[in-house]
């Protein structure tokens, strides 16, 4: 199978699924985009909107899409680490013997909802960071391999800020992409009420499986990049450091830090995979452009001046992606 | 891979050509911003070489072809360009990129690319964007530079009028009452040429009038002045010798007097006389339009040869001018015709006459102007002026000196005042021996004497010259007290150590005329 057919099947797989969450869940086509593009480009995802809005109800419909084992972890206060990653137990044996066994929390799964995220103790939410990043955990001194694909998918709400803690920014740069969730048109809600308080329930079927899924995930890497866009990517990067030389006034003014270089390779892949669901085998300016947002607005941080002034992580965003300039634009203006 | 790289090519050619057109309307800016400088500078420096402005133009080909040539987009940019302008979101800079690479990937991507450039349609290149900021400069400095008044005392004619020789410049009253006056005759003959409908009366009263606006600038020398009114004179006799050309030549002889000499000429120059001839010709005119029409009376007819014979008469009489030959015989011929001739030959006789008439006055007029404008020139000529080296008022010495300072007419500036140096006539000593010491080695030795303190001679140096030749126009004994004097104030004056005082006054002693003889 060549490069084109392989490239035909991962672009299939995504409208496929995005389809058939669509079964389900109405309208939030932007929100089902990004979240595909995390799950294809092998990344969590970090789901904020108001309670309702059905972001519980997509993931799960995603994991059903998919045919992967799925956990679902409610946050709250009291919820500790061992609760997630699992611990260890005295286990009584047929011969009466008593020995310690590793009883695996639900954090061993491939597709994780991590409901209210934002609700758990730093300590708990801490417990994730592992998993998140390299995938495996380590309990008691011995490491756990989790199974590929495996990727988070948190939710939190903005609105209830009692009782809740901060993400940690380690933890936030982890997410591949913030989306938020936005509230439904009219025609949506319709919608919505139709399907909701009827007898027809709706439901989606597997549809991908997991050597799918992974096969996709090396067809997108594959896809080139040439120097010029990586360069826009890391001055897109290094736009949002204030203490970078030559940071534009917008990051000196607003930002307190910058992305990391994890949000560099972010943008890439998530570049890759818009290039290649858009028939293309070659990264390009917009590509990256149409991704920034997503996936840096959570790794950099604005200063007290910019809440004051009612500045956001995407206008400043924006206003920085105004600002960097695309290669030889200034050939053809 | 063909296909592509012949379609980047083309648009690396016409981004080049794009620069180039780019490069050089850049250039056209900052030419005429160049030119304005020029023009500017033009104003008070010497003509530029006449090759300049060709040559800037060549330059402006050469540096705009030659910079484009030099910064040709490469293919990767070129291909970047025609991503943007067909939309093909990289596509081509891509397929560029990996042209060499054999993974599948890259062998996709560039069968993607050549599909996609296929497929797109033909646009052109757009033109690279002028960098609007940076032609601001010209543009606001090229008003600027052009407009900008001169600096104090800069200005050409400024320049100009700083003198290389002596100049007076003429005291305010007397440009101003010259100036006046001009213009006050400016205005009579700009009126008796539209009664007599001489053009060339018009053009010269023009000229005055334009002169007499020049000649109340305050910084006008007497030579300027002059210079203007011999212009100024020139074209009205240049105009009256070419009327003179075409008049009658016995009454023009008439008019010079006799053997040429003008002192002598008849009154015709009077310009009553002239006014008197032009109402005869008047008259005549009314009568040929009545004999045209046939309604002229035996009594008009009989009134026009009285008028005719009193003008006859009066060319005639004593004292006169006399009647040239070929008018006397045409008179004739006409008083003949209006007894008994045509209508139509009488009117033809009547319109030379008018016209001879007309000459003649315009004649008059001119020469009368040719005497004023004389007059003009030798009051400025005699008239007192101011020095402008010192000054003092002076009147126009020539090759003289000004009392006040001293300052030759017709000397450098610089030199005048500065007397005793050896450069002009003079026939002074000199310092070095003349005749046959030149013939082997023209030059004598000489060093500084004075000695410098604190600390010793490192070295010395030999200065050759040779010494100056010509006379002397002061005696040595005042060229050193002038320079002596001058020397005290610049003590005084500049800020010269206080260690090197004492050597400066010590140096001026040692050449002091009573301690060295020679």
């Amino acid at each position: 199978m060549n490069f084109e057919e392989r490239a035909r099947q991962v672009r299939g797989h995504f409208f496929s699924l995005s389809e058939e969450i669509g079964k389900v869940i109405v309208g939030q086509k932007g929100v089902v985009e990004g979240i595909l593009t995390c799950l294809f480009a092998g990344g969590n995802v970090l789901l904020e909107g108001v309670p309702g809005l059905g972001k519980t109800l997509l993931v799960r419909t995603l994991s059903q899409a998919l045919d992967l084992p799925f956990s679902r972890i409610q946050f709250t206060p009291d919820l500790m680490p061992a609760d997630i990653i699992g611990t260890e137990i005295i286990h009584l044996e047929e011969n009466g013997q008593r020995t310690m066994r590793f009883q695996k929390g639900p954090l061993f799964s491939q597709i994780v909802l991590a409901d209210e995220i934002n609700r758990a103790t730093p300590k708990t939410q801490s417990a994730l960071l592992e998993a998140m990043q390299e995938h495996r955990i380590t309990v008691a001194g011995k490491t756990y391999s989790l199974e590929e694909p495996f990727i988070v998918l948190a939710t939190q709400n903005p609105l209830e800020m009692e009782g809740t803690y901060l993400l940690p920014e380690a933890q936030l740069d982890r997410f591949f992409m913030k989306l938020d969730v936005p509230f439904t048109t009219r025609e949506e809600l319709n919608r919505i009420l139709d399907r909701t308080t009827s007898t027809e329930e709706a439901s989606a079927k597997a549809i991908l499986k997991r050597e799918d899924l992974l096969a996709a995930r090396r067809v997108i890497r594959e896809v080139v990049a040439t120097p010029e866009v990586k360069d826009y990517v890391t001055r897109v990067v290094l736009a949002t450091h204030p203490e970078v030389e030559g940071a534009g006034e917008t990051a000196r003014k607003y930002v307190r830090w910058g992305a990391s270089p994890r949000g560099a390779q972010a943008l890439l892949l998530a570049g890759k995979v818009q290039a290649l669901i858009a028939e293309r085998y070659n990264v390009s300016i917009h590509d990256i452009q149409r991704v920034v947002l997503p996936v840096l607005r959570h790794r950099i941080a604005v200063n007290f001046e910019a809440q004051a002034d009612g500045i956001t992580e995407d206008r400043v965003l924006k206003t920085i992606l105004d600002s960097v300039e695309t290669p030889k634009a200034a050939l053809v203006g | 891979m063909e296909l592509i790289l012949s379609r980047v090519r083309a648009a690396r050619r016409s981004l080049t050509l794009g620069d180039l057109l780019r490069r050089f309307v850049q250039g056209l800016f900052w030419t005429a911003l160049a030119g304005a400088i020029l023009a500017w500078v033009r104003r008070w420096t010497p003509a530029l070489p006449g090759f300049l402005w060709p040559g800037l133009a060549a330059g402006l080909v050469v540096y705009s072809a030659g910079m484009a040539f030099r910064r040709r987009p490469s293919l990767r940019t070129a291909a970047i360009a025609l991503d943007r302008v067909l939309g093909l979101e990289d596509r081509l800079s891509t397929a560029l990129y990996v042209r060499e690479d054999d993974t599948p990937a890259a062998q996709a991507l560039r069968r993607n690319a050549e599909e996609a450039i296929r497929i797109a349609a033909r646009a052109p290149l757009p033109f690279p964007p002028l960098p609007v900021k940076r032609l601001l400069i010209p543009v606001l400095l090229i008003p600027l530079a052009l407009f900008l008044p001169l600096p104090r005392g800069s200005s050409r004619t400024s320049a100009q009028a700083t003198p290389t020789r002596l100049e007076i410049v003429l005291p305010e009253p007397i440009r101003k009452e010259e100036s006046e006056r001009l213009k006050r005759r400016a205005f009579s003959l700009e009126k008796l040429a539209r009664e007599l409908g001489r053009p060339e009366l018009q053009e010269l009263a023009d000229a005055m009038r334009k002169t007499s606006e020049e000649l109340r600038k305050e910084s006008l020398s007497r030579n300027e002045a002059l210079a203007k009114l011999s212009t100024l004179e020139e074209k009205s006799r240049g105009q009256k010798e070419a009327l003179a050309a075409k008049m009658p030549e016995g009454l023009l002889k008439r008019m010079k007097g006799p053997g040429g000499d003008p002192s002598k000429a008849g009154p015709l120059k009077n310009a009553d006389l002239a006014r008197k001839l032009s109402e005869l010709s008047a008259a005549s005119g009314l009568l040929k339009e009545k004999l045209d029409q046939g309604a002229a009376s035996s009594q008009e007819r009989a009134e026009l040869d009285r008028k005719l014979k009193d003008l006859a008469a009066e060319l005639g009489k004593e004292g006169g001018p006399g009647l040239p030959a070929d008018l006397e015989s045409r008179l004739g011929q006409l008083l003949g015709q209006n007894e008994g001739g045509s209508a139509q030959d009488l009117a033809q006789a009547l319109g030379d006459l008018r016209d001879s008439l007309n000459d003649l006055q315009a004649l008059s007029l001119l020469e009368a102007e040719l005497g004023d404008l004389t007059d003009a020139k030798d009051e400025f000529a005699d008239s007192e002026g101011t020095c402008l080296f010192c000054g003092k008022s002076l009147h126009g010495e020539k090759g003289g000196r000004c009392k006040g300072c001293g300052a030759l007419a017709g000397a450098q500036p610089g030199q005048g005042s500065g007397g005793g140096t050896g450069v002009g006539e003079g026939g002074g000593p000199g310092k070095g021996p003349k005749g046959a010491a030149h013939d082997e080695d023209p030059t004598v030795p000489s060093r500084p004497k004075a000695a410098l303190h604190p600390g010793d001679i490192i070295g010395a140096i030999q200065f050759k010259s040779l010494p100056e030749r010509g006379q002397l126009h002061s005696a040595y004994s005042e060229a050193y007290r002038a320079l002596a004097a001058e020397a005290t104030q610049a003590l005084e004056q500049e800020e010269i150590p206080a260690a090197y005082r004492l050597h400066v006054r010590d140096y001026f002693d040692s050449i002091r005329p009573d301690k060295n003889p020679k």
